[in-house]
């Protein structure tokens, strides 16, 4: 069972490029495949991976591991999902040091800058679209976006903030 | 004793970023710019945003990918290690005390309503973020074009990152004058 799980979750780890919700259908096949979890079982795992940190692929692997194995189960199954990125950047940031400065990689990176930059702005409004659903909402974002943009004031203060203020508008 | 320092921040750093990366992957890149260049100042914005753009490129979690590529750089495999373990050590944990006690934790709504104020200032500060890297790229007719074609693709289009970002890369290798 321990190796079932290491492998299942070495198996995911390594196969999904692009992180976070491309993941969600590929450990969803896996999980149902293995007779793990009934889909209601799974939908309730995406509703506490949502509430709580850390990556998507993490937190159903901890979960799943326990659910299956124990704690020791957690282990193999979180071990499992981390190591293929672990591995392919080590090897991938040594290669990156080394041509850094080549002068294929440097177009290729000037092309890459504004993609990563619309990716991450499509992520903002992605998520966004999904927490803004009320005009209180839209204020309390204006209100953080501006604290952020023009003052000193600290993220972790700004989040714990925004989200006792979440407390009275949701 | 300086590199014990340097890998116990490494780990500090990390433990801290994955205890806050509430919704998803993309959410932990402006936590992270705001601790690794704004705070501690490890790389510049350009050298941060190349290492994201690898992290999206490689198979895995994000936050993990920036967590083994970060603490290598600074701290070569036992920095990586140290790093990894940081990121990863908060969902662990968290998880396994809510499977241990079956889920109870979410049946307060306060809990859920608390995360959706969260994760609105964490919308926020990627929206911040994101202002910061397109004021950082230098504008040129291919970069915008670019840009523009990678958000529209990115919003409407179901296709993965992956491709967004490797085509944008070619076509870099392409149009970009020496």
């Amino acid at each position: 069972m321990l190796i079932k799980l290491f492998t299942t979750f070495f198996k995911i780890g390594l196969f999904t490029i692009g992180g976070g919700y491309v993941m969600i259908p590929v450990i969803q096949k896996e999980v149902l495949l293995n007779g793990w979890l009934t889909s209601q079982q799974f939908n309730e795992l995406l509703a506490i991976a949502e509430m709580t940190p850390g990556p998507i692929a993490v937190n159903s692997a901890t979960f799943i591991g326990y659910k299956m194995n124990g704690i020791l189960g957690a282990i193999f199954a979180t071990t499992g999902v981390v190591l293929p990125s672990f591995i392919i950047i080590l090897l991938i940031s040594k290669a990156y040091e080394k041509y850094e400065n080549n002068k294929f990689v440097r177009k290729f990176m000037s092309g890459v800058l504004p993609a990563v930059s619309a990716v991450i702005a499509s992520a903002a409004i992605t998520i966004g679209k999904d927490t803004i659903i009320s005009p209180l909402a839209l204020i309390l974002f204006i209100c953080a976006f501006l604290v952020l943009y023009r003052t000193k004031l600290n993220l972790l203060s700004v989040l714990l903030i925004s989200g006792i203020l979440g407390l009275f508008i949701f | 004793m300086k590199k014990f320092n340097l890998n116990l921040s490494l780990f500090l750093t990390f433990l801290k970023i994955g205890a806050l990366t509430f919704g998803g992957g993309y959410a932990m890149i402006g936590i992270l710019k705001e601790e690794i260049v704004e705070r501690k100042k490890w790389l510049t914005e350009k050298e941060f945003l190349e290492i994201t753009a690898i992290a999206e490129m490689t198979p895995g979690p994000i936050a993990i990918n920036m967590a083994t590529f970060i603490g290598r750089k600074f701290g070569g495999f036992i920095g990586a290690f140290f790093a990894t373990i940081g990121v990863v050590l908060p969902s662990f944990v968290i998880i396994l005390t809510i499977a241990i006690f079956s889920g109870k934790l979410l049946e307060y709504t306060y809990v859920k309503s608390f995360m959706n104020g969260v994760i609105i200032a964490i919308v926020a500060q990627l929206t911040k973020v994101s202002f910061n890297f397109i004021k950082g790229i230098k504008k040129t007719i291919l970069t915008i074009t670019i840009f523009f074609a990678s958000l529209l693709c990115a919003l409407f289009l179901n296709i993965s990152v992956f491709y967004i970002i490797l085509a944008s890369g070619l076509i870099g290798i392409i149009l970009e004058r020496e």
